[in-house]
């Protein structure tokens, strides 16, 4: 699992760095995006 | 080897079509799309693009003598992972890649397809797709959905100019607003990306998927 902070870009909320490509699912709360990679435990909420 | 082959098929009467001339139509190579050879030298050839196509996997284009034009649809560029954004009212980027100054040419589209899941609510969310920073759909104000699954259109009228369907409307089907137009020069590189936007917290959009494909 990796965290990427958000930054503000023209008023758009953007990750301060490209978000890796073995990333299986993204969940952004508009402060960070957190990267769940291949081996990470998924926040079941979060696929609904 | 060949030879004796033929002359042992000519023998019975076997007689195989003339191949063409293979002069200028051989695969030059794999090159990055900026190190790419002259199209005018090269004319008739064919050559791998190593960085413009999904999972690395390149593409084949064709030298018609003046440019380098792509063999097929290319898928190039796709979000694998589900996104998802909650808790926040700000607009939100969910998907990014660059499109390679010169790939579109003059005529060229991109065909972007995209399904989202929201928060079914009578609560506004917006979702827009930009080119080179200017709004080529803005669908702003939608509500009381669950699921939205959507195919966008971006035809180059020239290198510097686009058209799309009404901005506002989602991307297939009727709409009573005219078309809207960008002028974005595909000729450098450009960013494509998506955004979403919720009015409340407390809600979720998700991206499923995204791919865009050049055309």
């Amino acid at each position: 699992m990796k965290t990427i902070p958000v930054v503000i870009v023209d008023d758009v909320a953007v990750p301060s760095e490209p978000i890796p490509d073995d990333a299986v699912l993204v969940v952004c709360d508009g402060v960070q995006y957190v990267v769940y990679q291949d081996g990470d435990d998924l926040p079941v909420n979060a696929l609904e | 080897m060949i030879a004796s082959i033929l002359r042992a098929l000519a023998a019975l009467g076997i007689q195989l079509p003339k191949l063409k001339a293979a002069a200028n139509f051989g695969l030059l190579g794999a090159y990055a799309w900026a190190d790419r050879p002259s199209a005018v030298t090269y004319s008739g050839y064919t050559i791998i693009v190593t960085d413009i196509g999904s999972h690395g996997g390149g593409s084949l284009w064709r030298s018609d003598g003046a440019s380098w034009q792509k063999t097929s649809a290319i898928n190039i560029a796709e979000q694998q992972a589900q996104v998802v954004v909650s808790n926040t009212t700000t607009e939100t980027q969910v998907f990014s890649t660059t499109i390679k100054g010169g790939c579109m040419g003059a005529k060229g589209k991109l065909r972007v397809s995209v399904l989202f899941t929201c928060t079914n609510s009578g609560n506004s969310k917006t979702f827009k797709i930009t080119l080179g920073g200017q709004n080529m759909y803005n669908v702003a104000g939608f509500a009381s959905v669950a699921t939205l699954d959507q195919l966008h259109v971006i035809r180059n009228r020239s290198a510097s100019t686009q058209v799309v369907t009404n901005n506002t409307f989602w991307g297939i089907g009727n709409a009573t607003g005219v078309i809207a137009t960008g002028t974005v020069d595909t000729t450098t590189d450009q960013t494509l990306a998506c955004t979403v936007k919720m009015a409340t917290t407390g809600e979720t959009i998700n991206l499923e998927y995204l791919f865009v494909e050049l055309i």
